[in-house]
């Protein structure tokens, strides 16, 4: 009887004191770490999107789904290939085919 | 004020439970010895019980956060007053502690580093660390 009230007594100011501890302390820390992690993030991040200068780099590849429509070894080899690289191997192709 | 950062109890779940079950297993005993049994079984688990948390506590008391630290020192104080008193009930006028008041406060005050454990276990199912 006196240990099952015991038991009782424990478990209800563990559930009590471990929600305000949550709900008060532990969501604060939370929210405190999340805002000095946000101040750290704009603070190394160029915000001033005009004077971003990004150069034009025509180094797109060829989607993985258009050289498999082909049959390409270079899939198979698991090779990517340049747009450039692709339209001069169809132009040659082509060619050949003429 | 020192900018260090102070740790957590950093065990898991697990760790914490085996913990837990074994202070209630002690404690248990020995509150049941006191209530039902005789007043020299108890204060014999109590003297146990209470060297262990000393020993226990001592180890929480440099770099942990506020909550850890507080929750321990009151752990340690506790078990130091209870082994105090379970000495005092094997000296000559040691029937002064004899009651089942001293029994309750003694179970209360060694029951704090269960009650310190169980909030730490229920943050971790409450923040899903588990």
């Amino acid at each position: 009887m006196i240990i099952g009230i015991w038991l009782i007594a424990i478990v209800c100011s563990i559930v009590i004191i471990g929600e305000i501890k949550y709900r008060y302390f532990d969501k604060k820390e939370i929210e405190r770490g999340d805002k000095s992690f946000s101040r750290k993030w704009t603070e190394s991040v160029d915000v001033d999107m005009d004077e971003l200068s990004m150069e034009y780099i025509d180094n797109d590849f060829v989607a993985s789904q258009a050289l498999a429509m082909r049959g390409s070894w270079r899939l198979a080899q698991s090779q990517v290939m340049g747009v450039k690289t692709f339209s001069q191997l169809r132009q040659e192709e082509y060619s050949k085919k003429l | 004020m020192s900018t260090k950062k102070r740790k957590n109890i950093g065990w898991t779940l697990r760790e914490f439970m085996v913990k837990i079950a074994v202070m209630v297993i002690t404690i248990g005993i020995g509150l049941w010895c006191g209530w039902i049994d005789s007043y020299s079984a108890f204060y014999i688990a109590v003297l146990v019980q209470a060297v262990n948390n000393l020993y226990d506590s001592s180890a929480f008391f440099g770099g942990y956060t506020r909550f850890v630290t507080v929750f321990q020192i009151i752990a340690f104080l506790g078990a130091l007053g209870s082994a105090v008193l379970a000495v005092v009930h094997f000296t000559n006028g040691g029937s002064v502690v004899d009651s089942r008041n001293f029994v309750i406060g003694i179970a209360i005050a060694l029951s704090i580093p269960i009650l310190h454990f169980g909030i730490e276990v229920y943050s971790l199912v409450r923040h899903n660390r588990y």
